[in-house]
């Protein structure tokens, strides 16, 4: 079976959505849960108060890898300073965990759309599209 | 009327309470503090009218997270945080209780029903929650035929959707902002007086503060009542509702149960379809609250309960979400039919 470019992308996209699907009940169970049972003890677990279960994963993924202090000004700390603690409990395996998800997460998501693109100009040829 | 002050640091109670020797000796009263320090997440009482300490013995019930979670919403919603708790109660609220007990469509018919006790804001809740649907269910129609012709013939279908929802979207929104000035005008028509009495005040806090930095917050609450609303809305908030994609998920193994044809390729598709559909909102959902977070939380004035209603109810997220779900959908049949040869 000869493969051309479009399935190569095809595959490169499966495969992203595949270490997105398994990279997020991963990041659930070893980074979600131990930093939410070390905030809590000191009260800091906002982000469990605002988003419910299955989106909690992705928004600690994103506070852990984001470096979101960089931007921290007088309008948006209340936000800022409800994701830092999450970044400071973090350990390094937690951090390349959660930069797995996001990389595949924004990956996937953006590889589709190109591809979408591409499609719909017409630059590869696609049999069922 | 009784006005609250959540400092978000450390603060000396001498500068807040500066050139208001009855407050600073109350504060100390009531204080077990020998430094004389206001903590952050705390209720302090800057006024001292008859019935106004019993406003502030209602945040007694206020456990401490919460305190912290009120201080964060102040900071974002400002003097509208009240206004924002009774139109998420007595509007919003009952609109998703209907939503959760009826469904959808019988929700639209109780609320669109004449001499109905439901106001225009909320049946452009239900409006919008039924734009969206519509569309997305015009989306998955296109999904299911084959043929570039026949889908194309689709998309002006979708396209006419699209716009309906936008438009039901802006109209929501508008509806929203004239509620909360109505509630906000209501709730602070004795508060602008107090803050006038308070002028002093202002001055001692905006001295104490870092420059260009706004250090707290203060809240006007007429009575104890509204201190329950904010604490009922500080518990209630969420940024995001899983309801479409129960609903969503269901649906889909209902077509893979019911499939004539392959129901291993049906699965693969719808399956893949609703996770790629899904994440694709949920990034694009996420994307938005860290973009208007950016920009400032006090500019979008929408409770961040139900912006993000419907898996991504921001039209952009869900469009995204529906196309990428159709995408996915075709895109995993085609690598099905390729790895069992028959194409």
């Amino acid at each position: 079976m000869e493969l051309s470019i479009r399935d190569w992308f095809s595959i490169l996209w499966v495969s992203s959505l595949l270490f997105t699907i398994i990279s997020y009940p991963t990041v659930a169970v070893l980074v979600t849960r131990p930093i939410q049972q070390k905030l809590r003890q000191t009260q800091q677990d906002y982000i469990s108060d605002w988003v419910v279960w299955p989106f909690q994963s992705g928004v600690y993924a994103m506070a852990i890898v984001v470096p979101f202090a960089r931007w921290r000004n007088e309008r948006n700390r209340g936000f800022v300073d409800a994701l830092q603690p999450v970044r400071q409990a973090a350990t390094s395996l937690q951090w390349w965990l959660s930069l797995w998800l996001e990389v595949s997460l924004y990956g996937m998501v953006m590889l589709g759309f190109f591809m979408m693109a591409m499609d719909a100009l017409g630059v590869w040829s696609h049999v069922s599209v | 009327m009784p006005e609250i002050y959540f400092s978000s640091s450390n603060q000396r109670a001498e500068q807040i309470f500066a050139g208001q020797p009855d407050l600073l000796a109350q504060y100390q009263k009531r204080s077990n503090r020998a430094d004389n320090i206001l903590l952050p997440s705390q209720p302090y009482l800057m006024s001292c009218a008859p019935g106004d300490e019993a406003t502030l013995q209602a945040f007694d019930r206020f456990t401490h997270p919460e305190l912290q979670r009120l201080q964060q919403i102040a900071s974002a919603y400002d003097d509208y945080t009240l206004a924002i708790a009774y139109v998420t109660e007595e509007q919003i609220n009952p609109v998703m209780a209907l939503l959760d007990e009826y469904g959808l469509t019988a929700a639209g018919a109780l609320v669109g029903a004449a001499n109905s006790k439901y106001t225009a804001f909320q049946r452009s809740i239900i409006g919008y929650q039924q734009a969206l649907v519509d569309l997305h269910n015009a989306s998955q129609a296109k999904a299911q035929v084959s043929g570039a012709r026949t889908r194309s013939a689709h998309n002006s279908v979708i396209a006419t959707k699209e716009a309906y929802a936008r438009r039901m979207h802006a109209d929501m929104k508008q509806r929203f902002q004239f509620q909360l000035q109505r509630y906000s005008a209501n709730l602070r028509s004795q508060a602008s007086r107090s803050a006038l009495l308070n002028a002093d005040r202002g001055v001692n806090i905006a001295r104490s503060g870092r420059s260009g930095q706004q250090t707290s917050q203060s809240l006007h609450f007429a009575n104890s009542q509204q201190v329950a609303t904010v604490q009922r809305f500080v518990n209630g908030t969420q940024i995001v509702g899983r309801g479409l994609l129960v609903l969503d998920f269901s649906s889909r193994t209902h077509k893979v149960m019911t499939t004539q044809g392959d129901a291993t390729r049906m699965g693969i598709t719808q399956y893949s379809g609703f996770a790629a559909g899904a994440l694709t909102g949920y990034a694009f959902g996420k994307g938005s609250v860290v973009a208007i977070s950016a920009i400032s939380l006090a500019l979008t004035l929408s409770p961040a309960g139900w912006v993000f209603l419907i898996g991504s109810a921001a039209v952009l997220g869900f469009t995204a979400a529906t196309a990428m779900d159709n995408w996915a959908q075709n895109e995993t049949g085609y690598i099905y039919d390729r790895i069992r040869g028959r194409r």
